[in-house]
Protein backbone atom coordinates (compact mmCIF):
# COMPACT_ATOMS: atom_id res chain seq x y z
CA UNK A 1 0.00 0.00 0.00
CA UNK A 2 1.54 3.81 -0.91
CA UNK A 3 2.05 5.65 1.77
CA UNK A 4 -1.10 8.44 2.67
CA UNK A 5 -1.13 11.23 4.79
CA UNK A 6 -2.73 11.91 7.99
CA UNK A 7 -5.18 14.06 6.47
CA UNK A 8 -6.46 11.83 4.08
CA UNK A 9 -7.27 9.15 7.08
CA UNK A 10 -9.15 11.86 9.04
CA UNK A 11 -11.33 12.53 5.68
CA UNK A 12 -11.94 9.28 5.69
CA UNK A 13 -12.85 8.86 8.54
CA UNK A 14 -14.92 11.69 9.10
CA UNK A 15 -16.14 12.34 6.06
CA UNK A 16 -14.93 13.90 2.53
CA UNK A 17 -15.98 17.61 3.10
CA UNK A 18 -14.32 18.74 -0.22
CA UNK A 19 -16.64 16.79 -2.23
CA UNK A 20 -19.67 17.16 -0.69
CA UNK A 21 -19.93 13.51 0.57
CA UNK A 22 -20.94 12.72 3.73
CA UNK A 23 -20.62 9.06 3.76
CA UNK A 24 -17.46 8.36 5.59
CA UNK A 25 -15.72 4.64 5.59
CA UNK A 26 -14.24 3.29 8.47
CA UNK A 27 -12.28 0.80 6.47
CA UNK A 28 -8.80 2.39 6.02
CA UNK A 29 -8.04 0.44 2.80
CA UNK A 30 -11.76 0.50 0.95
CA UNK A 31 -11.33 4.03 2.48
CA UNK A 32 -7.91 5.25 1.00
CA UNK A 33 -9.19 3.46 -3.13
CA UNK A 34 -12.81 5.49 -2.68
CA UNK A 35 -10.99 8.67 -1.52
CA UNK A 36 -8.56 8.57 -4.12
CA UNK A 37 -11.18 7.99 -6.93
CA UNK A 38 -13.40 10.89 -5.59
CA UNK A 39 -10.56 13.48 -5.67
CA UNK A 40 -10.46 12.51 -9.22
CA UNK A 41 -13.47 13.78 -10.05
CA UNK A 42 -13.39 16.26 -8.52
CA UNK A 43 -10.60 17.37 -10.35
CA UNK A 44 -12.40 16.36 -13.55
CA UNK A 45 -15.97 18.47 -12.80
CA UNK A 46 -13.99 21.71 -13.03
CA UNK A 47 -12.76 20.96 -16.45
CA UNK A 48 -16.57 20.21 -17.66
CA UNK A 49 -18.89 22.98 -19.69
CA UNK A 50 -21.45 24.51 -17.30
CA UNK A 51 -24.48 22.58 -18.87
CA UNK A 52 -23.15 19.42 -17.57
CA UNK A 53 -22.82 20.36 -14.29
CA UNK A 54 -26.15 21.72 -14.01
CA UNK A 55 -27.71 19.24 -15.55
CA UNK A 56 -25.59 16.76 -13.34
CA UNK A 57 -27.08 18.51 -10.30
CA UNK A 58 -30.78 18.34 -11.89
CA UNK A 59 -30.21 14.92 -12.23
CA UNK A 60 -29.40 14.66 -8.86
CA UNK A 61 -32.44 16.54 -7.75
CA UNK A 62 -34.81 14.57 -9.79
CA UNK A 63 -33.45 11.19 -8.26
CA UNK A 64 -34.10 12.02 -4.88
CA UNK A 65 -37.19 13.43 -5.74
CA UNK A 66 -38.45 10.36 -7.30
CA UNK A 67 -36.94 8.60 -3.54
CA UNK A 68 -39.62 10.94 -1.66
CA UNK A 69 -42.49 10.36 -4.48
CA UNK A 70 -42.76 6.73 -4.21
CA UNK A 71 -41.61 5.62 -0.24
CA UNK A 72 -40.62 2.71 1.42
CA UNK A 73 -38.89 1.44 -1.29
CA UNK A 74 -35.98 1.50 0.84
CA UNK A 75 -33.60 -0.21 -1.64
CA UNK A 76 -29.95 0.47 -0.18
CA UNK A 77 -28.96 2.27 -3.12
CA UNK A 78 -31.74 4.90 -2.67
CA UNK A 79 -30.86 5.35 1.03
CA UNK A 80 -27.43 6.07 0.35
CA UNK A 81 -28.13 8.74 -2.21
CA UNK A 82 -30.35 10.52 0.26
CA UNK A 83 -26.84 10.22 2.21
CA UNK A 84 -25.30 12.80 -0.51
CA UNK A 85 -27.16 15.67 0.90
CA UNK A 86 -27.49 18.38 -1.32
CA UNK A 87 -29.19 21.96 -0.47
CA UNK A 88 -30.96 22.49 -4.00
CA UNK A 89 -33.57 21.00 -4.14
CA UNK A 90 -35.13 21.80 -0.34
CA UNK A 91 -34.31 25.33 -1.50
CA UNK A 92 -35.85 25.00 -4.38
CA UNK A 93 -39.27 23.76 -3.37
CA UNK A 94 -38.87 26.24 0.15
CA UNK A 95 -39.32 29.03 -2.75
CA UNK A 96 -41.91 27.08 -4.53
CA UNK A 97 -44.39 26.75 -1.76
CA UNK A 98 -43.66 30.39 -0.44
CA UNK A 99 -44.49 32.09 -3.93
CA UNK A 100 -47.45 29.91 -3.98
CA UNK A 101 -49.01 30.43 -0.62
CA UNK A 102 -48.29 34.02 -0.89
CA UNK A 103 -50.12 34.48 -4.31
CA UNK A 104 -53.00 32.45 -2.89
CA UNK A 105 -52.80 34.75 0.23
CA UNK A 106 -54.66 37.71 0.13
CA UNK A 107 -53.26 40.74 -1.40
CA UNK A 108 -52.57 42.35 1.89
CA UNK A 109 -50.91 40.03 3.26
CA UNK A 110 -48.69 38.09 0.74
CA UNK A 111 -45.20 39.26 2.12
CA UNK A 112 -46.28 37.99 5.30
CA UNK A 113 -46.69 34.85 4.82
CA UNK A 114 -43.87 34.12 2.17
CA UNK A 115 -41.58 35.39 4.83
CA UNK A 116 -43.32 32.93 7.68
CA UNK A 117 -43.06 30.18 5.68
CA UNK A 118 -39.83 30.10 4.52
CA UNK A 119 -38.32 31.18 8.26
CA UNK A 120 -40.07 28.27 9.12
CA UNK A 121 -39.15 25.62 6.71
CA UNK A 122 -35.78 26.45 7.66
CA UNK A 123 -35.72 26.78 10.65
CA UNK A 124 -38.41 23.83 11.39
CA UNK A 125 -36.07 21.63 9.49
CA UNK A 126 -32.74 22.93 11.65
CA UNK A 127 -34.63 21.81 15.12
CA UNK A 128 -35.94 18.47 14.10
CA UNK A 129 -32.53 17.43 13.00
CA UNK A 130 -30.80 18.89 16.06
CA UNK A 131 -33.69 17.26 17.70
CA UNK A 132 -32.57 14.23 16.49
CA UNK A 133 -29.29 14.40 16.91
CA UNK A 134 -29.65 14.69 21.02
CA UNK A 135 -31.55 11.98 21.10
CA UNK A 136 -28.53 9.81 19.83
CA UNK A 137 -29.05 9.77 16.13
CA UNK A 138 -26.24 8.56 13.82
CA UNK A 139 -26.81 11.09 11.08
CA UNK A 140 -25.64 14.48 10.62
CA UNK A 141 -27.44 17.71 10.57
CA UNK A 142 -27.12 18.71 6.89
CA UNK A 143 -28.85 15.15 5.73
CA UNK A 144 -31.88 15.26 8.15
CA UNK A 145 -32.59 19.00 6.30
CA UNK A 146 -32.07 17.84 3.35
CA UNK A 147 -34.21 14.97 3.76
CA UNK A 148 -37.15 17.32 5.19
CA UNK A 149 -36.57 19.71 2.32
CA UNK A 150 -37.15 16.87 -0.11
CA UNK A 151 -39.93 15.71 1.82
CA UNK A 152 -41.74 19.03 1.13
CA UNK A 153 -42.53 18.30 -2.57
CA UNK A 154 -46.06 16.79 -1.77
CA UNK A 155 -46.78 19.54 0.13
CA UNK A 156 -45.53 21.94 -2.55
CA UNK A 157 -47.72 20.00 -5.48
CA UNK A 158 -50.95 20.60 -2.97
CA UNK A 159 -50.03 23.84 -2.74
CA UNK A 160 -49.92 24.82 -6.16
CA UNK A 161 -52.83 22.59 -6.88
CA UNK A 162 -54.73 24.70 -4.56
CA UNK A 163 -54.12 28.10 -5.87
CA UNK A 164 -54.33 27.03 -9.65
CA UNK A 165 -57.25 24.72 -9.64
CA UNK A 166 -58.97 24.43 -6.13
CA UNK A 167 -59.90 28.66 -5.69
CA UNK A 168 -63.43 28.09 -6.16
CA UNK A 169 -64.09 24.55 -5.21
CA UNK A 170 -66.06 23.79 -1.64
CA UNK A 171 -63.60 23.91 1.02
CA UNK A 172 -63.70 20.11 2.45
CA UNK A 173 -62.35 19.51 -1.42
CA UNK A 174 -59.30 21.08 0.13
CA UNK A 175 -58.99 20.03 3.02
CA UNK A 176 -58.89 16.73 1.24
CA UNK A 177 -56.22 17.29 -0.83
CA UNK A 178 -53.73 18.86 1.77
CA UNK A 179 -54.66 15.88 3.97
CA UNK A 180 -53.32 13.57 1.45
CA UNK A 181 -50.00 15.57 0.95
CA UNK A 182 -49.50 16.05 4.43
CA UNK A 183 -49.70 11.82 4.73
CA UNK A 184 -47.95 11.76 2.34
CA UNK A 185 -44.90 13.97 2.93
CA UNK A 186 -45.32 12.28 6.90
CA UNK A 187 -44.88 9.05 5.71
CA UNK A 188 -41.86 9.78 3.15
CA UNK A 189 -39.95 11.27 5.71
CA UNK A 190 -40.65 9.29 8.80
CA UNK A 191 -39.49 5.99 6.92
CA UNK A 192 -35.69 7.81 7.13
CA UNK A 193 -36.01 9.66 10.44
CA UNK A 194 -36.97 6.57 12.03
CA UNK A 195 -34.05 4.62 10.60
CA UNK A 196 -31.47 6.84 12.57
CA UNK A 197 -32.31 6.52 15.89
CA UNK A 198 -32.49 3.62 18.08
CA UNK A 199 -36.55 1.97 17.42
CA UNK A 200 -37.51 2.80 21.16
CA UNK A 201 -37.29 6.83 20.61
CA UNK A 202 -38.78 6.28 16.72
CA UNK A 203 -42.07 8.24 17.79
CA UNK A 204 -39.76 11.16 19.89
CA UNK A 205 -38.32 11.78 16.78
CA UNK A 206 -41.20 11.33 14.76
CA UNK A 207 -43.26 14.09 16.49
CA UNK A 208 -41.68 16.93 16.11
CA UNK A 209 -41.94 16.17 11.83
CA UNK A 210 -45.35 16.00 12.17
CA UNK A 211 -45.94 19.10 14.08
CA UNK A 212 -43.43 20.82 10.86
CA UNK A 213 -45.63 19.50 8.53
CA UNK A 214 -48.85 20.08 10.02
CA UNK A 215 -48.20 23.76 10.82
CA UNK A 216 -47.17 23.55 6.87
CA UNK A 217 -50.48 22.01 5.73
CA UNK A 218 -52.62 24.40 8.07
CA UNK A 219 -50.90 26.80 6.18
CA UNK A 220 -51.74 25.95 2.77
CA UNK A 221 -55.05 24.86 3.42
CA UNK A 222 -56.26 28.46 5.42
CA UNK B 1 -12.91 -18.61 27.03
CA UNK B 2 -14.06 -17.32 30.35
CA UNK B 3 -10.79 -15.41 30.81
CA UNK B 4 -11.59 -13.04 27.72
CA UNK B 5 -15.29 -12.36 28.57
CA UNK B 6 -14.15 -11.08 31.82
CA UNK B 7 -11.77 -9.52 29.86
CA UNK B 8 -14.54 -7.60 28.65
CA UNK B 9 -16.28 -7.20 31.24
CA UNK B 10 -18.80 -9.79 31.46
CA UNK B 11 -19.36 -11.15 34.97
CA UNK B 12 -21.46 -14.12 36.24
CA UNK B 13 -25.30 -13.78 36.29
CA UNK B 14 -26.80 -16.74 35.26
CA UNK B 15 -25.38 -20.17 35.18
CA UNK B 16 -27.29 -23.69 35.11
CA UNK B 17 -23.83 -25.04 36.78
CA UNK B 18 -23.23 -27.08 39.83
CA UNK B 19 -20.13 -25.18 41.44
CA UNK B 20 -21.49 -21.55 40.85
CA UNK B 21 -18.68 -20.82 38.22
CA UNK B 22 -18.15 -20.33 34.29
CA UNK B 23 -18.04 -23.30 33.16
CA UNK B 24 -14.33 -23.44 31.89
CA UNK B 25 -13.70 -26.80 30.15
CA UNK B 26 -16.40 -25.92 27.30
CA UNK B 27 -14.85 -24.21 24.46
CA UNK B 28 -16.35 -22.82 21.80
CA UNK B 29 -15.08 -23.19 18.20
CA UNK B 30 -15.05 -19.94 17.78
CA UNK B 31 -16.82 -16.53 18.99
CA UNK B 32 -19.40 -16.88 16.63
CA UNK B 33 -20.51 -19.39 19.01
CA UNK B 34 -21.58 -17.12 21.78
CA UNK B 35 -24.17 -14.19 21.45
CA UNK B 36 -23.50 -10.88 22.54
CA UNK B 37 -26.60 -8.68 22.90
CA UNK B 38 -25.55 -5.13 23.13
CA UNK B 39 -28.89 -3.46 23.81
CA UNK B 40 -29.79 -5.69 26.95
CA UNK B 41 -25.76 -5.78 28.01
CA UNK B 42 -26.10 -9.40 27.84
CA UNK B 43 -24.22 -12.35 26.35
CA UNK B 44 -25.60 -16.54 25.76
CA UNK B 45 -22.95 -19.18 25.27
CA UNK B 46 -24.96 -22.03 24.67
CA UNK B 47 -27.41 -22.03 28.61
CA UNK B 48 -25.17 -19.72 30.11
CA UNK B 49 -26.01 -16.09 30.17
CA UNK B 50 -24.08 -13.70 31.32
CA UNK B 51 -24.48 -9.75 32.11
CA UNK B 52 -22.71 -6.90 31.52
CA UNK B 53 -20.95 -5.22 34.50
CA UNK B 54 -20.13 -1.36 34.42
CA UNK B 55 -16.79 -1.39 33.42
CA UNK B 56 -16.87 -2.95 30.43
CA UNK B 57 -20.03 -1.16 29.75
CA UNK B 58 -18.21 1.20 27.16
CA UNK B 59 -20.49 1.93 24.76
CA UNK B 60 -23.92 2.67 26.67
CA UNK B 61 -24.67 6.75 27.60
CA UNK B 62 -27.17 7.21 30.11
CA UNK B 63 -29.71 4.30 30.22
CA UNK B 64 -30.08 3.46 26.99
CA UNK B 65 -27.13 2.31 24.74
CA UNK B 66 -25.89 3.59 21.02
CA UNK B 67 -28.04 1.98 18.67
CA UNK B 68 -26.02 -0.51 16.33
CA UNK B 69 -27.10 0.72 13.43
CA UNK B 70 -25.77 -2.38 10.80
CA UNK B 71 -27.47 -0.04 7.71
CA UNK B 72 -24.47 2.24 6.90
CA UNK B 73 -21.52 -0.23 5.73
CA UNK B 74 -23.21 -3.28 6.91
CA UNK B 75 -20.52 -4.40 9.09
CA UNK B 76 -21.10 -3.96 12.84
CA UNK B 77 -17.83 -3.35 13.54
CA UNK B 78 -16.73 -0.49 11.62
CA UNK B 79 -19.71 1.38 13.49
CA UNK B 80 -18.53 -0.03 16.67
CA UNK B 81 -14.57 1.01 16.28
CA UNK B 82 -16.40 4.55 15.21
CA UNK B 83 -18.25 4.81 17.79
CA UNK B 84 -15.65 3.87 20.21
CA UNK B 85 -13.28 6.91 18.57
CA UNK B 86 -16.43 9.13 19.23
CA UNK B 87 -15.88 8.56 22.88
CA UNK B 88 -12.48 9.00 22.79
CA UNK B 89 -12.52 11.90 21.20
CA UNK B 90 -14.83 13.26 23.60
CA UNK B 91 -13.20 12.34 26.69
CA UNK B 92 -9.97 14.60 25.48
CA UNK B 93 -11.75 18.31 24.13
CA UNK B 94 -12.04 21.12 26.21
CA UNK B 95 -15.31 23.24 26.64
CA UNK B 96 -18.09 20.29 26.62
CA UNK B 97 -21.01 22.29 26.33
CA UNK B 98 -20.48 23.31 22.81
CA UNK B 99 -21.04 20.58 21.15
CA UNK B 100 -24.21 18.48 20.83
CA UNK B 101 -22.86 15.22 22.39
CA UNK B 102 -23.09 16.93 25.61
CA UNK B 103 -27.22 17.57 25.68
CA UNK B 104 -27.31 14.44 24.69
CA UNK B 105 -27.83 13.20 28.42
CA UNK B 106 -30.33 15.39 28.90
CA UNK B 107 -33.15 13.86 26.28
CA UNK B 108 -32.56 10.04 27.21
CA UNK B 109 -35.54 8.80 27.77
CA UNK B 110 -37.61 6.60 25.09
CA UNK B 111 -41.54 7.20 23.69
CA UNK B 112 -42.94 4.54 25.94
CA UNK B 113 -41.40 6.53 29.02
CA UNK B 114 -43.21 10.05 27.28
CA UNK B 115 -46.40 8.99 27.05
CA UNK B 116 -46.39 7.15 30.41
CA UNK B 117 -45.70 10.74 31.47
CA UNK B 118 -48.35 12.46 29.72
CA UNK B 119 -51.05 10.07 30.82
CA UNK B 120 -50.20 10.44 34.67
CA UNK B 121 -49.73 14.49 34.59
CA UNK B 122 -53.48 14.34 33.68
CA UNK B 123 -54.28 12.88 36.37
CA UNK B 124 -54.50 14.91 39.33
CA UNK B 125 -55.46 12.79 41.96
CA UNK B 126 -51.76 10.50 43.43
CA UNK B 127 -48.47 11.69 42.36
CA UNK B 128 -48.10 9.39 39.74
CA UNK B 129 -46.22 11.60 37.71
CA UNK B 130 -43.11 12.26 39.81
CA UNK B 131 -42.47 8.31 40.12
CA UNK B 132 -42.76 8.30 36.64
CA UNK B 133 -40.05 10.40 36.54
CA UNK B 134 -38.15 8.79 39.13
CA UNK B 135 -34.43 9.65 38.88
CA UNK B 136 -34.67 10.75 35.22
CA UNK B 137 -36.10 13.32 34.27
CA UNK B 138 -35.79 15.12 31.10
CA UNK B 139 -36.16 18.22 28.82
CA UNK B 140 -37.39 16.86 25.58
CA UNK B 141 -41.31 16.31 27.54
CA UNK B 142 -41.18 19.85 28.64
CA UNK B 143 -39.23 21.58 25.42
CA UNK B 144 -41.72 19.76 22.85
CA UNK B 145 -45.34 20.57 25.31
CA UNK B 146 -43.92 23.99 24.98
CA UNK B 147 -43.78 24.28 21.35
CA UNK B 148 -46.49 22.50 20.73
CA UNK B 149 -48.53 25.05 23.41
CA UNK B 150 -47.36 28.05 21.35
CA UNK B 151 -48.61 26.28 18.13
CA UNK B 152 -51.67 25.54 19.19
CA UNK B 153 -52.20 29.59 20.46
CA UNK B 154 -51.12 30.15 16.70
CA UNK B 155 -53.63 27.58 15.54
CA UNK B 156 -56.72 28.32 17.68
CA UNK B 157 -56.90 32.24 17.33
CA UNK B 158 -56.53 31.75 13.44
CA UNK B 159 -59.09 28.81 13.15
CA UNK B 160 -61.19 31.35 15.61
CA UNK B 161 -60.82 34.13 12.90
CA UNK B 162 -61.70 32.07 9.77
CA UNK B 163 -64.40 30.51 11.50
CA UNK B 164 -65.82 33.79 12.55
CA UNK B 165 -64.93 35.70 9.32
CA UNK B 166 -65.04 33.59 6.52
CA UNK B 167 -62.77 32.64 3.90
CA UNK B 168 -62.54 35.79 1.85
CA UNK B 169 -62.45 38.35 4.62
CA UNK B 170 -59.43 35.97 6.35
CA UNK B 171 -56.17 37.49 7.51
CA UNK B 172 -53.91 35.77 8.89
CA UNK B 173 -52.51 37.57 12.43
CA UNK B 174 -49.49 36.56 13.69
CA UNK B 175 -48.94 39.93 16.24
CA UNK B 176 -49.53 37.46 18.93
CA UNK B 177 -46.99 35.10 17.96
CA UNK B 178 -43.35 36.49 19.01
CA UNK B 179 -45.16 37.35 22.58
CA UNK B 180 -46.10 34.38 23.21
CA UNK B 181 -43.17 32.78 22.02
CA UNK B 182 -41.34 34.76 24.54
CA UNK B 183 -43.80 33.88 27.51
CA UNK B 184 -44.19 30.27 27.04
CA UNK B 185 -40.46 29.50 26.60
CA UNK B 186 -39.85 32.04 29.24
CA UNK B 187 -42.93 31.12 32.00
CA UNK B 188 -41.77 27.29 31.12
CA UNK B 189 -37.95 27.12 31.90
CA UNK B 190 -37.89 30.40 33.86
CA UNK B 191 -40.20 29.61 36.61
CA UNK B 192 -38.61 26.42 37.56
CA UNK B 193 -35.12 28.29 37.77
CA UNK B 194 -36.91 30.35 39.75
CA UNK B 195 -38.32 28.62 42.13
CA UNK B 196 -35.48 26.08 42.66
CA UNK B 197 -32.75 29.36 43.42
CA UNK B 198 -35.62 29.89 45.81
CA UNK B 199 -35.65 26.86 47.57
CA UNK B 200 -31.83 26.53 47.62
CA UNK B 201 -31.41 30.25 48.99
CA UNK B 202 -34.30 29.78 51.78
CA UNK B 203 -33.80 26.55 52.74
CA UNK B 204 -30.95 23.90 52.44
CA UNK B 205 -33.10 21.85 49.86
CA UNK B 206 -31.59 20.75 46.70
CA UNK B 207 -34.52 20.26 44.76
CA UNK B 208 -32.90 20.23 41.34
CA UNK B 209 -33.83 22.46 38.36
CA UNK B 210 -34.30 19.51 36.28
CA UNK B 211 -36.63 17.66 38.26
CA UNK B 212 -39.05 20.90 38.66
CA UNK B 213 -38.46 21.61 35.11
CA UNK B 214 -39.85 18.03 34.08
CA UNK B 215 -42.69 17.84 36.33
CA UNK B 216 -43.98 21.92 35.54
CA UNK B 217 -43.46 21.29 31.67
CA UNK B 218 -45.52 17.84 32.15
CA UNK B 219 -47.90 20.07 33.40
CA UNK B 220 -48.70 21.80 31.13
CA UNK B 221 -50.47 19.07 28.81
CA UNK B 222 -54.08 19.96 30.53
CA UNK B 223 -53.37 23.46 28.70
CA UNK B 224 -52.58 22.30 25.34
CA UNK B 225 -55.73 20.26 25.67
CA UNK B 226 -57.70 23.14 26.98
CA UNK B 227 -56.03 25.72 24.08
CA UNK B 228 -57.33 22.81 21.46
CA UNK B 229 -60.48 23.07 22.83
CA UNK B 230 -60.84 27.09 23.07
CA UNK B 231 -60.27 27.06 19.29
CA UNK B 232 -64.35 26.36 19.23
CA UNK B 233 -66.05 29.21 19.16
CA UNK B 234 -68.57 28.17 22.16
CA UNK B 235 -68.39 30.31 24.96
CA UNK B 236 -69.26 27.63 27.62
CA UNK B 237 -67.10 25.27 26.48
CA UNK B 238 -64.28 27.08 26.35
CA UNK B 239 -64.84 28.25 30.09
CA UNK B 240 -65.28 24.72 30.64
CA UNK B 241 -61.85 23.71 29.48
CA UNK B 242 -60.42 26.42 31.40
CA UNK B 243 -61.80 25.69 34.82
CA UNK B 244 -60.81 21.63 33.99
CA UNK B 245 -57.88 22.80 33.15
CA UNK B 246 -56.47 24.65 35.36
CA UNK B 247 -57.97 22.39 38.12
CA UNK B 248 -56.03 19.36 36.63
CA UNK B 249 -52.90 21.75 36.27
CA UNK B 250 -52.74 22.64 40.06
CA UNK B 251 -53.65 19.70 41.40
CA UNK B 252 -51.04 17.76 39.74
CA UNK B 253 -48.22 19.98 40.35
CA UNK B 254 -49.37 20.63 44.07
CA UNK B 255 -49.22 16.80 44.54
CA UNK B 256 -46.27 16.79 42.63
CA UNK B 257 -44.39 19.35 44.22
CA UNK B 258 -45.61 18.05 47.53
CA UNK B 259 -44.44 15.11 47.99
CA UNK B 260 -41.01 16.66 47.83
CA UNK B 261 -41.42 19.85 49.61
CA UNK B 262 -42.65 18.05 52.80
CA UNK B 263 -40.71 16.11 53.08
CA UNK B 264 -38.24 18.76 53.67
CA UNK B 265 -39.19 22.26 54.37
CA UNK B 266 -43.16 22.19 55.53
CA UNK B 267 -43.35 25.46 56.15
CA UNK B 268 -42.08 26.98 53.11
CA UNK B 269 -44.41 24.37 51.34
CA UNK B 270 -47.93 26.74 51.39
CA UNK B 271 -45.94 29.56 50.04
CA UNK B 272 -44.58 28.06 47.27
CA UNK B 273 -47.44 26.05 46.09
CA UNK B 274 -49.61 29.26 46.34
CA UNK B 275 -46.99 31.56 44.38
CA UNK B 276 -47.46 28.60 41.78
CA UNK B 277 -51.23 28.01 41.59
CA UNK B 278 -51.49 32.29 41.61
CA UNK B 279 -48.74 31.98 38.54
CA UNK B 280 -50.93 29.23 36.95
CA UNK B 281 -53.91 31.38 37.33
CA UNK B 282 -52.80 34.23 35.83
CA UNK B 283 -50.88 32.58 32.92
CA UNK B 284 -53.83 30.69 31.70
CA UNK B 285 -55.99 33.75 32.23
CA UNK B 286 -53.46 35.66 30.20
CA UNK B 287 -53.94 32.60 27.35
CA UNK B 288 -57.67 33.32 27.36
CA UNK B 289 -57.79 36.72 27.33
CA UNK B 290 -55.10 38.49 25.44
CA UNK B 291 -53.77 35.33 22.70
CA UNK B 292 -57.66 34.03 22.40
CA UNK B 293 -59.31 36.90 22.57
CA UNK B 294 -62.70 37.01 20.26
CA UNK B 295 -63.24 40.04 17.93
CA UNK B 296 -66.49 40.92 17.98
CA UNK B 297 -68.01 41.79 14.77
CA UNK B 298 -67.98 45.46 14.38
Amino acid sequence: MTDYPKELDQKIVLGNTNTGRSNPSYDPEKGRESLAKEEQEKFDTLTEPVCETIKRDLLMIWVKLTYVMVPRTMIKEKAKQLRDWDLWGPLVLCLLLSLCLSFSANTDDGTLVFQIVFIIVWAGAAIVAINGQLLGGNISFFQSVCVLGYCLFPLTVAAFVNMMFLQFVYFFIRVIVVGVAFIWSSYSSVGFIAEMVVPEKKGLAAFPVFLFYLFLSWFILL
Amino acid sequence: MAKELKEMGFSEFNHNQNNGGLDTDEKPEDFNDIKIDLGQNQAEYGDQKLQMNGKGNQKAEGRHSVPSNDNINGEDNDQENFNQARLNQRADRCCNCIHIDYYQQYFDVTTQDVLQRLIFSLIPIKPKLEQAIGDNPEFYGPFWIYTTLIFLLAFAENLHNFIEVGYDEFEYDFKNFPPSLIVVYGVGFGAPLVLSLLMKWLSDIEMKFKEITCIYGYSFTSICLCVLICSLPIDILQWIAVIAALFVNIGVLFLNLNAELSKNAPKLKWILVTGICLLQIALVLIFKIKFLHMIKAD
